[in-house]
């Protein structure tokens, strides 16, 4: 197995701080949203700090819009650079998507049309991040529900050369791959294994909502089956790559997500050992 | 198809539900794609509501589940989120409801959702360092009424004219709110942060107006000049000392010093 990954960690969620803060080995790094702590101070700055000198860290954050038309929003990346500043994170990461246009925030990460001109556009875009982050960034595939007519290319094809083109990398989320393939009706394994396994910093994995006709990407319940596969194809066509489970509602325990890390590093165990 | 078309129609059938998505989206039908579509009208308006939800939780239990709901995707509709952040969504709500005329007619209920707006700014306000009882005692007693007072910027004072903090109180002990009710006059109340918990109290008329003054940066002469005016002369003192002992006990008070005259000579006791 790889030395050079962070291992397996958890989300920073507000109701397990004080069991984090408790806790031993079990969590190796923490994936803060970024926006939860671009507030002036208080509590969120309080722990933030605390929780930063017992765990690495990595900064996901949800506004970069990074395929909207609108302009990039300065005061967004001046706070994000603040914040790294103090965080000193391994890495920041956004998602591939847009968030709105027309000043408006939908705080939702919409899917992008796969066209050659929206590459044109999330390159640049990318590379203006960066260069104002002063450091390469991740981008996270999104689940969606729609695919736009006028595409032109399979969503990995897009973020691979979105990560190619901008000299960035890749937060694979083996949830939003398995989701989207359902919605769109794609092989999930095809997406995984085309995937340029250089590119991968990060994997998410997580619980969805099958509603039927659709499966909604709702971070409210244990990992599925078909991700756990998933992830193994991810860890046989990736090597170790440092993983992390995402929860952001009906959150459980803390043991639990300990149990459910704990068989990610089984698979991680099994495939690259 | 030009991307910035493409993003502004798809917005606009989020935010309006309207009619046409599946010109845009794949989908074997019309009522597949919106179907689709409404996943992202529904996620827009439920994630927003969840917000406003635990930013006024005072207001929420006041009005009811229905109530609150109707409030928030018409204030919603009205102040789509132009934030990066969505702690910031239910900024414009207390202004938002004093325009309506049905709120003009419930104003316990604007009251609370100013009073609930204002712990939720006060929760995450800017860190500063409160001074303690120490700080005052290395003061020259000559240079005292040329002091002027800094204040915790979590510290937020305003008006309301209904018995709400009874409410709210009522709501965070888990107990039914007692009937809203018109105070005789106008009342002002704290909002402040101490250590990193956030509390609210009435404010006496006179704290109120040495408070103001003292934000204003008038010296502490002048406010003992405004306490003369409520209380007898030989209670001044007291009065001053009590209210100093409260700041300081609730962490309103982050500095003091001497006007705004750098070059006079410290008011501090350079002997200890
Ligand atoms: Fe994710």
């Amino acid at each position: 197995m790889s030395v050079h990954t962070l291992g397996f960690g958890l989300g920073a969620r507000v109701e397990h701080y004080d069991d984090l803060l408790a806790t031993t080995s079990e969590v190796e790094w923490l994936e803060i949203l970024s926006e939860n702590y671009l507030v002036p101070g208080g509590k969120p700055r309080h722990y933030l700090t605390r929780l930063r000198e017992q765990f690495p860290m990595v900064m996901h954050g949800v506004s970069l819009s990074i395929g909207s038309t609108d302009p990039l929003n300065t005061n967004y990346l001046c706070a994000l650079r603040d914040l790294a500043q103090n965080v000193e994170p391994e890495w920041i990461s956004d998602h591939l998507c847009w968030t709105g246009v027309e000043g408006i925030n939908l705080h939702d990460l919409m899917p992008l049309p796969y066209t050659e001109e929206a590459l044109t556009h999330v390159v640049a875009r990318v590379k203006q991040v960066q260069d104002y982050l002063q450091r390469p960034i991740l981008l996270e595939n999104v689940s969606s529900y729609i695919d736009y007519r006028c595409s032109q290319m399979s969503e990995w094809e897009f973020l691979n050369a979105v990560a190619e083109q901008a000299d960035c990398f890749i937060l694979l989320d083996v949830n939003n791959v398995y989701v989207s393939s359902r919605n769109h009706g794609f092989d999930p394994a095809r997406y995984i294994e085309a995937i340029n396994p250089q590119r991968v910093k990060q994997l998410h994995i997580a619980g969805h909502d099958d509603q039927g006709d659709l499966i909604v990407d709702t971070h409210d319940a244990s990992v599925a089956n078909a991700v756990w596969s998933l992830l193994k194809l991810t860890y046989q066509h990736c090597g170790m790559v440092a993983t992390m489970i995402e929860r952001d509602a009906n959150v459980p325990p803390l043991a639990t997500l300990l149990s459910e890390l704990g068989t990610a590093r089984e698979i991680a165990h099994q495939v690259c050992r | 198809m030009n991307l910035a078309i493409l993003q502004r129609d798809l917005q606009h059938f989020i935010l309006t539900g309207a009619p046409g998505v599946h010109a845009l989206v794949r989908a074997d039908t019309a009522q597949s794609a919106a179907r689709r579509i409404a996943v992202y009208s529904h996620g827009y308006y439920s994630r927003l509501l969840e917000v406003l939800g635990k930013d006024y939780i005072g207001l929420a239990a006041l009005l009811g589940e229905d109530a609150f709901e109707t409030l928030g995707r018409q204030y919603i509709a009205a102040y789509p989120s132009i934030h990066y952040n969505a702690r910031w969504v239910g900024q414009e709500l207390p202004k938002f409801m004093a325009g309506i005329a049905a709120y003009r007619e419930l104003p316990h209920a604007v009251d609370m959702a100013k009073l609930d707006w204002a712990i939720t700014l006060a929760f995450d306000a800017v860190d500063a360092a409160p001074i303690d009882e120490g700080y005052f005692s290395q003061i020259l007693p000559e240079r005292w009424s040329e002091l002027v007072f800094k204040f915790h910027p979590a510290l937020q004072v305003f008006a309301i004219s209904s018995n709400v903090l009874d409410m709210k109180r009522a709501d965070e002990r888990g107990e039914p709110m007692p009937p809203a009710e018109v105070l005789p006059a106008p009342q002002h109340v704290a909002v402040w942060r101490r250590d990193l918990r956030v509390f609210y109290r009435a404010l006496p008329e006179d704290e109120r107006s040495a408070i103001c003054v003292a934000q204003n940066g008038a010296d502490f002469g002048t406010l003992c000049e405004g306490l003369s005016r409520q209380h007898a002369e030989d209670a001044v003192g007291m009065r001053a000392a009590e209210l100093l002992r409260t700041w300081l006990h609730e962490q309103w008070l982050i500095g003091c010093g001497v006007g705004a005259c750098a070059t006079q000579p410290s008011p501090f006791n350079s002997t200890k």
